[in-house]
């Protein structure tokens, strides 16, 4: 049997937790629990889900810093309002691993550069994400990723893939959130998709996913969807 | 147009920008603007990034962002001197913007930080909906804007959203100069595509970027490109 780093995520319903978590789908949708006991799990769903929340949640319930980091930095900032609003069910794995957190990357890569001989800066930003993957993730580990294919191209992110999928052969368990078609093809995946509603499509296919059906529809005829949403957007 | 030329001065340092496909492309001869809508693509590393920069700087813009008015401090080894080699055929646009997927966080915080904040709440949305948010609140016509990797935290149905929002702001006078990995932002009706690649820049169909022809083959078989990804 393979060992976890994080087995579950669940919906708390104490009376402390912040009154804003109940306007946030994907915390409604956890009260049945996120069954996290996989090498990789991948979250979706529409901007405004809460997909980047949520992983915060379980980011700073494991002990990492919530601006993103490696595991074992200083943890700084606001603490956890989440902790009232859902629980992490730990597994027997001793914690361990990074969250890469891509809206605050920018921010991250100024120590980074401190502390590691690779100027960040002269790197694009994606080739930088791609470049923190390969360099400071390894085989053992809880690797949570938001959005890490921000300013990758699609062959980039193939790249990515293929490091991710390495990542979780060698043992490392991966929680990621994306909106990356790409990313959601990763082999052997658990996919789950928060849906506006509060709801949540569990264990689905890549081709099932609105990102990849959006992306798809939108290659079969470009130009004609192009000018539908020059339409709808109109004032 | 308020943006109608680029054109290199001298070969700028440090030395690794002289080895980026669009300073190359740069040195061979004068990069033009003539449409409202221009975007610009390439692969990672290829220097769509650092050009809007320095094409947004050169203009007037601070260089993490923001409007023409945001003066955020700025870390210098963060900017790269490109614009200090460039000469930009222009005039002054009334009002624009000039937003970095990359650094928008920063941005955020910036204007949440603000007095009479025109956009004070941007920290208390998500990352997508706050990009989506200035956009809608702050772009307007007859400005000019660069966005570089305006797609990044973007859902597929959102950056088809920011499509037609784009359109429009050209079409009521604005220019628009944008740098992307995004196939669905390549397909702006009107836009000129300039693909960046070792060769220097080329002029292309939305069907012959690398990107949409990319994007085009992993869907027609996600599975099957996946497994031969990581066999």
């Amino acid at each position: 049997m393979r060992k976890y780093y994080v087995h579950e995520y669940r919906r708390a319903f104490h009376p402390q937790a912040p009154a804003w978590v109940n306007d946030v789908p994907a915390f409604r949708a956890l009260r049945h629990g996120l069954d996290l006991r996989r090498p990789i799990t991948l979250i979706t769903g529409e901007n405004g889900v809460g997909k980047s929340t949520l992983l915060e949640g379980i980011a700073v319930s494991c002990g990492f810093n919530a601006r993103g980091g490696a595991y074992g930095e200083a943890v700084t900032g606001r603490g956890n309002p989440l902790r009232h609003a859902a629980t992490l069910l730990r597994g027997p794995l001793p914690m361990n691993g990074h969250f890469l957190r891509a809206e605050a990357h920018y921010e991250v890569s100024s120590e980074f550069n401190l502390t590691h001989d690779t100027d960040l800066y002269a790197l694009s930003h994606g080739e930088s994400v791609l470049r923190i993957v390969q360099d400071s993730f390894h085989g053992a580990g809880l690797f949570l990723l938001d959005e890490p294919e921000s300013g990758l191209s699609f062959i980039r992110q193939m790249t990515l893939l293929a490091e991710l999928h390495q990542i979780a052969a060698a043992g490392a368990q991966l929680i990621i959130a994306t909106h990356s078609p790409v990313l959601l093809a990763l082999p052997g995946a658990r996919i789950h998709e928060f849906t506006a509603d509060g709801g949540i499509l569990e264990n689905i296919s890549v081709r099932e996913t609105t990102s990849y059906r959006a992306l798809r529809d939108f290659l079969a005829d470009p130009h004609g969807i192009a000018d539908y949403m020059v339409d709808v957007t109109g004032d | 147009m308020f943006l109608r030329a680029a054109l290199l001065d001298a070969p700028p340092h440090p030395a690794w920008l002289r080895d980026l496909a669009v300073v190359r492309a740069l040195a061979a001869g004068p990069l033009e603007f003539t449409t409202p809508v221009t975007v610009i693509s390439g692969e990672n590393g290829a220097g769509k990034s650092t050009l809007v920069e320095a094409l947004a700087v050169g203009s007037g813009f601070n260089a993490e962002g923001g409007s023409r008015h945001a003066r955020m401090r700025v870390e210098q080894d963060s900017v790269s001197p490109l614009h200090e080699v460039l000469t930009l055929r222009r005039r002054n646009a009334p009002d624009g913007f000039f937003l970095r997927g990359e650094s928008f966080y920063n941005l955020a915080g910036w204007y949440a930080g603000l007095d009479d904040s025109p956009l004070p709440d941007l920290l208390e949305m998500s990352h997508g909906e706050s990009l989506m948010a200035v956009i809608r609140r702050r772009f307007h016509g007859g400005g000019l804007f660069f966005l570089d990797e305006p797609e990044a935290g973007l859902s597929n149905l959102r950056q088809l959203e920011l499509l037609g929002r784009l359109r429009h702001l050209a079409d009521r006078g604005s220019q628009i100069i944008l740098a992307t990995h995004s196939p669905i932002l390549l397909a702006i009706p009107g836009a000129r595509i300039l693909e960046v690649d070792s060769a220097g820049i080329h002029e292309r169909t939305l069907e012959d970027t690398e990107a949409f022809r990319a994007a085009r083959e992993f869907t027609a078989d996600p599975t099957g490109t996946a497994e031969y990804l990581t066999s």
